[in-house]
């Protein structure tokens, strides 16, 4: 029982000491009462270590998660992220919830793809303005007028890639926001409830 | 059964039964158990929520040497149970009034 508790003790590592007390003391006084004294005992009630671990800490990314949207709505994609991470973790631990994992990976391999090609577009574009540019700087001396208008077409499409650039940050923002939310209502649907089922008899 | 519970239901059925007496988390959860299928590691996040929303306190009282931490009901959790009570009720009538449809 205490290499099953210190197991969790060190997964449980990102959260508050007081938050990861409270847990690590109610799993220990469950285990007693339950009278588990084996670690394969705690891990047939319990499951893994690691598999408890992701329910908790699942549990507190979206707590986390709701009170930093109470007190600005500016979300920070990072924690966003993390909270997808883990939110995919929890629906991997539970085997019933794997069809569920799947969708949430193709969605967030669509994004990760909309936010490739959009980098792509963005190169593409500096790349072409800076080389009509230039070229248009070594045509000056033969021909004056194709070469203005060679550079003024280059700079017109720097200017549009650098006007992109926020834009395409936004997309990102808005995308990772929308994947969280996503995720937090799979969370609520498919793991919160899927372990209480009323009972057949 | 594919019928889920939602976890205000679960809030509801916890505090219930703590309008009775008082439980330890292992006693709870065996309580729970007794009636409707949940994991072992529901109730601990349900608690938690309850906690933070003061409808339970929580005290601790020496047991065989170590600690027990027993879970209270609090009055704003009484008037939460009767809330979710007859919000219960009305989604109970409305959703036997489509099943027994013919």
């Amino acid at each position: 029982m205490e290499n099953y508790l210190t197991e969790l003790d060190q997964l449980l590592n990102q959260l508050h000491h007081s938050d990861k007390e409270e847990a690590l003391n109610f799993y220990r006084e469950y285990l007693m009462d339950a009278d588990l004294i084996t670690y394969e005992a705690c891990v047939g009630e319990l499951g893994t270590p690691k598999q408890l671990s992701r329910k908790i800490l699942a549990d507190y990314s979206i707590k986390a998660d709701e009170k930093s949207a109470d007190d600005t709505n500016n979300k920070n994609s990072r924690s966003n992220i993390k909270l997808i991470w883990w939110i995919a973790l929890a629906l991997l631990a539970s085997p019933l919830a794997l069809p569920v994992f799947i969708i949430l990976v193709t969605l967030v391999a669509v994004c990760f793809a909309l936010v490739a090609a959009l980098i792509a577009i963005i190169i593409a574009l500096g790349l072409t303005g800076m080389l009509a540019a230039i070229s248009g700087v070594g045509v000056l001396l033969q021909s004056t007028w194709t070469g203005l208008y060679y550079i003024g077409c280059g700079l017109t499409i720097l200017g549009i890639m650098v006007a992109g650039i926020p834009a395409g940050v936004a997309l990102l923002r808005w995308l990772i926001n929308k994947t969280a939310k996503f995720s937090k209502l799979i969370y609520r649907r498919f793991i919160d409830k899927n372990h209480v089922h009323q009972e057949d008899r | 059964m594919a019928i889920q519970m939602s976890s205000e239901l679960l809030d509801g059925c916890v505090l219930a039964i703590l309008d009775k007496e008082d439980y330890y988390g292992y006693a709870l959860t065996q309580r729970v158990q007794g009636t409707i299928s949940v994991s072992e590691s529901t109730l601990y996040p349900v608690l938690r929520r309850l906690k933070n929303n003061q409808y339970v306190t929580t005290y601790d009282q020496p047991y065989q040497g170590r600690n027990r931490r027993y879970y209270q009901i609090t009055a704003q959790g009484r008037d939460k149970l009767v809330s979710i009570r007859q919000d219960w009720l009305i989604f109970q009538a409305n959703v036997n009034t489509l099943l027994k449809e013919k």
